[in-house]
């Protein structure tokens, strides 16, 4: 992972509402028409976006939990942070 | 595969199992009540997973998870508590946590979950949990930083306090006045930004320093 990517301090954008279904959670913002269904680890990636925790913590964190290889850890995490993106749920 | 039930309400313990034998026909099930009788069961039967009430009289799970993980048992507990309590757990050896909220059927899915070899975290809890870690992460990393601060001589006064170590035996060990010592140690106190020699001891621990290759004490 680069360094730019695992000091990146991604953060949620306006104002939210969730809804949690089985399959995880689905997050709307309540200014624009974006609905985003996420996935349980997807969903506890968009909390940890406070705009103060890097990439790179969420990659360590996510390795140390699930057992993961750290090439695994950062490509489960920077997808979910790329999709979130993608989604304009964060910066 | 052998199941564990340990709970000790008889419509949770029986609910669960009944679940469980429901979706694994094949499986062997045990209940237990209590702790003694977990323990008992733990020895006897060995089974390939535990299902565990955080609760569980008299003494709750935590004792249990330990000796379970040792035993390579996968042991999954239900929790009453929120992130900071499944990250005990899971820091104690544990494959998963169960909220209650997640039901029978959410339960019988974790037995599934952590026998396919992953880890079980109720999406519920899963960011606490993550963000538990993280701040864990830098408190270590922070604390990591601070002894780097510390000179080669103050390194080994924090080793020598990390065994235990009063003044006297740290001045005979490196053949130093106890007013030196005590000097060093007032350092040592300052640069980690603690307050008592218990606080760096417990630092120092917590960072592995003093510890000699295999684990053990200097």
């Amino acid at each position: 992972m680069n360094v730019d990517l695992a000091e990146d301090r991604p953060g949620r954008l306006g104002r939210t509402t969730v809804r949690h279904v089985a399959s995880g959670a689905v997050v709307r913002r309540v200014d624009t028409p974006v609905e985003v269904a996420l996935n349980p680890t997807a969903f506890a990636l968009w909390e940890l976006c406070d705009g103060n925790t890097e990439v790179g913590e969420m990659v360590e964190a996510v390795c140390q939990l699930f057992e993961v290889s750290p090439e695994q850890a950062v490509v489960d995490v920077t997808n979910g942070i790329r999709q979130m993106r993608e989604a304009g749920l964060i910066t | 595969m052998r199941v564990l039930v340990a709970a000790d309400r008889p419509p949770v313990r029986d609910g669960v199992a009944l679940s469980i034998a429901a979706r694994f026909p094949d499986a062997d099930i045990d209940t237990a009540a209590n702790t003694p009788e977990c323990a008992r069961l733990l020895e006897r039967e060995v089974p390939d997973v535990a299902l565990i009430d955080s609760d569980l009289p008299p003494a709750g799970a935590m004792p249990l998870c330990t000796r379970l993980h040792g035993m390579q048992v996968r042991t999954l507990v239900v929790v009453v508590g929120g992130a900071d309590e499944a990250l005990e757990l899971l820091e104690s050896g544990v494959a998963g946590v169960i909220s209650g909220s997640e039901g029978l059927a959410g339960m019988v899915d974790a037995v599934q979950t952590v026998m396919d070899g992953h880890t079980h975290v109720p999406s519920a809890l899963l960011g606490g949990v993550l963000q538990g870690l993280i701040t864990r992460n830098r408190r270590q990393e922070n604390a990591h930083d601070r002894v780097q601060r510390l000179s080669r001589r103050e390194q080994e006064v924090l080793a020598l306090l990390a065994g235990g170590r009063d003044p006297v035996s740290i001045a005979r060990s490196l053949a130093i006045s106890p007013h030196t010592a005590k000097t060093h140690i007032r350092h040592v106190m300052s640069k980690l930004e603690v307050s008592s020699r218990i606080e760096a001891a417990a630092l120092a621990a917590d960072l592995g320093v003093g510890l000699d290759p295999v684990g053990g004490r200097r």
